[in-house]
């Protein structure tokens, strides 16, 4: 057997002795592996969704050419539930929720579900991006390589980053706007430790888009003129692209629980959800085909000024891009929320500088490629709550440093404003609602991996239900603590609890000794705690009833009583352990 | 360096399924084979230090318990070995007989020390008599005497001749068990071991015998060991 395990010990890199001191060298050098692979996945997805679009090419412009995007989003709602039965999902919060609960364990059919199925959806013109898609297989990628290599949870934490950097640098050649979103939204610390291996993951991945695809910047811009009167102008984009991003959130929300409701009052076979749902994006793509697939191009044109509809046109674009992202996703399409944010902020963007100019036609504002600019990150920022993603990647995907004021300006007031309206952001809202949302350090985080079984104390001493007063007051000499638990003594079940504050006006009545037991003084409505009880639940139940201390009982077994005195004890150590690193 | 799960748990006092997870989660510089913990010790002594925990490896460990059982006993048979019993002491008044008994007291070397123990003896005489009835006086310190080095102990000292102790039953005292113990903690202890001791006639009995050290140690060993055993 350990020969067998020493031939493997290309398996075990943590027990190298060039890592066994300091596993930051190997983080970055795993980190770098990770982001090459997830560059190529993030490179095949584009590929395949070019070769789609391609194909698709020949099929428009048919009456029955709205069904496309419904056949897409059901293909894929099938492929995901029937062949590799994943559920649906955006990927992303996917990804936040195993980083949160299972320290970033993912499933290797993970790395490729979503790239088959957001191709299936976008590609027939379903209006979502890929970039959810290539993020969730980039991190499932770096999950099941530091799988592989037995790496713990800290570090596969950080290489699920790596993936999901390496994806999103490469399918947006962006790396600086890769390291930052996984930092902002997947990982949520800053801490060296993680940012050194995303970073060179970021790199990885940027490079392999670039040497397979060259080195091209998506949305080339022209060099703005920004002055001061644009930049103060940005502070009412920016309450534009929050009421957009709040717009956005909410109907995306209300057209998932109305799908679902109606799915289930009429139990509908679950494909007929995306289906639907797609037939209808089909349908306002026959007379408004910008709204349909992933709509890069549209964004190009109008980053270049060239985009020539007038504002209502523009506006009822963007509510209609609005409504078929809500379309797809909320009913049961696979995609990501990044390319239709873009969309719809450039949309939000123009509409504004026509607005704006309509105002005050005398001032020269900037060109209305610069707006639509700072609407993509207006929008992105709001949508994600996450700013400095908004303002990295805009700067990467256009080119254009030249706006970063007025670029930081939006980013964080739309995202400012949308947090007062949607205190979580759309990927993590259902997270938080189920409380799967743990951040590092905080409260949340410790409390989940505290557990009932590590705080349990059995010092206690149990008493037995037929037991007389006398012999229980010899008990209390030798017990430190107030709490006995009693248990029958045929069953060994737990019967109830004996709290010396209850009795105490009985303990010095010799008269009481022979003649009373304790069945007939132990409190048996006692609040109990089971071995697998959510801590957080306990301290709620402590909390409500005013307790310091609850007996721990599972199987009917008394195992031993939860205080908040230890809790305490133990959370501050547990905090000290969690930030050494 | 490698040690079981549970034992490496132990040297931090640690659950061990907390350890195990730290390690699982990576927040502790171990690696887990199997059931054995692998590590350096000046790491995870750094890392215990940062994190306000301690690290002893349980050699060290036994060390220290095994100091602990050397020090003095402190049950009442050995206090009352320690304090010596003393047979005739003279006087007439407590004063008296309580500087007599200061005087044969094995501790407490220095006339300034013995004048200090009969002041605080005599403090507590004057609050309220010692004297517990049916013959016996325990006096001790009004405050307990910490911190003059001494060890606990109990004097008996049997009187010349009984004298007027002042007792609650009014008796004249024949014996006194002057106590002297260095915590509060056990000062309690050992006055509640020997007021159940003197509630029973049987030992009164025995002690108005005026018996030798040996039969009188004896006889206090067998009625401790059965406060003992009956809790």
């Amino acid at each position: 057997m350990t020969r067998f395990s020493d031939l493997k010990i290309w398996r075990y890199p943590s027990q190298w002795i060039l890592f066994r001191l300091d596993d930051r060298l190997l983080l970055i050098i795993i980190g770098a592996l990770v982001g090459t692979c997830s560059g190529l996945a993030a490179v095949a997805m584009y590929q395949g969704l070019i070769a789609m679009f391609a194909w698709m090419h020949h099929y428009q412009g048919y009456w029955w050419s709205f069904l496309l995007p419904g056949i897409g989003a059901a293909l894929a709602a099938i492929f995901l539930e029937k062949i590799l039965k994943e559920g649906a999902g955006h990927g992303v919060p996917e990804v936040v929720y195993s980083v949160s609960r299972y320290g970033g364990l993912m499933r290797l059919r993970s790395g490729f579900s979503r790239l088959i199925s957001g191709c299936l959806t976008i590609g027939t013109g379903g209006s979502a991006g890929p970039e959810a898609p290539v993020v969730m297989s980039g991190a499932a990628i770096g999950s099941n390589i530091a799988q592989y290599f037995s790496l713990n949870d800290r570090q596969r934490v950080a290489i699920v980053g790596c993936g999901s950097a390496g994806a999103l640098a490469a399918i947006f050649n962006a790396p600086i706007a890769g390291l930052v979103f996984t930092i902002e939204v997947i990982v949520g610390e800053w801490s060296a430790v993680n940012i050194v291996p995303i970073a060179i993951a970021s790199v990885a991945g940027a490079e392999v888009c670039r040497l397979l695809q060259g080195n091209q910047i998506a949305f080339t811009s022209l060099a703005f003129q920004v002055d001061l009167v644009d930049t103060l102008a940005c502070v009412g984009l920016a309450v534009f692209t929050a009421a957009a991003s709040i717009l956005l959130t909410r109907t995306l929300r209300y057209s998932n629980t109305v799908s679902h409701r109606l799915a289930h009052k009429i139990s509908l076979p679950f494909w007929v959800r995306p289906l639907l749902g797609g037939c209808a994006v089909g349908l306002i793509g026959l007379c408004l085909p910008e709204v349909l697939g992933e709509g890069y191009h549209f964004i190009q044109d109008m980053v270049k000024g060239v985009f020539s509809q007038g504002l209502l046109i523009v506006f009822v674009l963007m509510l209609a891009k609005i409504a078929a992202t809500s379309l797809t996703l909320g009913w049961g399409g696979s995609g990501g929320i990044f390319a239709p944010c873009l969309v719809i902020g450039s949309f939000t963007g123009l509409v504004y500088h026509r607005f704006i100019d309509l105002l005050g036609p005398g001032v020269g504002w900037v060109d209305e490629g610069c707006f639509a600019l700072l609407g993509m990150a207006g929008l992105i920022s709001g949508i994600l709550q996450a700013p400095l993603t908004g303002i990295f990647l805009i700067v990467e995907v256009t080119g254009g440093y030249g706006v970063i004021l007025p670029l930081i300006v939006v980013s964080a007031v739309s995202a400012t404003l949308t947090h007062a309206f949607e205190p979580a952001s759309f990927y993590l809202k259902e997270l938080v609602e189920k409380g799967h949302y743990l951040r590092p350090r905080t409260d949340e985080r410790v409390l989940a991996d505290l557990t009932v079984r590590e705080l349990v104390e059995k010092d206690c001493i149990v008493v037995y239900k037929n037991m007389k007063l006398g012999e229980f007051v010899k008990i209390v000499k030798k017990s430190h603590r107030n709490f006995f638990p009693v248990e029958d003594e045929h069953t060994g079940n737990f019967v109830g609890m004996i709290h010396l504050d209850d009795i105490r006006e009985y303990l010095f009545d010799p008269l009481l000794y022979e003649t009373v037991f304790l069945e007939q003084i132990m409190n048996t409505h006692v609040e109990t705690v089971d071995l697998d009880d959510d801590l957080t639940d306990v301290l709620e139940r402590m909390d409500s009833r005013n307790l310091f201390s609850l007996p721990v009982v599972a199987n009917k077994r008394f195992i031993g009583m939860i205080s908040k005195a230890t809790l305490l004890d133990k959370y501050r150590s547990e905090l000290m352990v969690q930030s050494y690193y | 360096m490698q040690l079981q799960l549970d034992e490496f748990a132990k040297c931090l006092d640690i659950p061990s399924n907390t350890v195990e997870r730290w390690i699982r989660q990576g927040r502790i510089p171990v690696r887990k084979k199997g059931n054995t913990c692998e590590f350096s010790q000046p790491m995870i002594e750094k890392w215990a230090e940062a994190n306000h925990l301690k690290f002893m490896l349980p050699e060290a460990q036994t060390d220290s318990e095994a100091a602990a059982p050397a020090e003095l006993m402190d049950d009442l048979p050995s206090v009352m070995r320690r304090g010596g019993v003393f047979y005739d002491i003279e006087g007439d008044t407590i004063e008296a007989v309580l500087w007599s008994a200061v005087e044969k007291v094995p501790f407490f070397d220095t006339p300034e020390q013995k004048a200090q123990l009969y002041e605080n003896l005599k403090a507590r005489e004057e609050m309220m008599s010692t004297g517990i009835g049916k013959g016996v006086a325990i006096p001790h310190p009004r405050t307990p005497m910490t911190g003059s080095g001494n060890p606990s102990f109990i004097t008996t000292c049997f009187l010349k001749s009984p004298i007027n102790y002042g007792a609650i039953d009014k008796k004249p005292v024949f014996v006194l068990f002057l106590l002297v113990s260095a915590t509060a903690k056990l000062h309690l202890h050992l006055l509640a071991q020997l007021s159940y001791c003197l509630r029973d006639e049987a030992f009164l009995e025995f002690l108005s015998r005026k018996p030798d050290p040996a039969a009188l140690f004896e006889n206090i060993t067998k009625r401790a060991e059965a406060i003992e055993s009956s809790g």
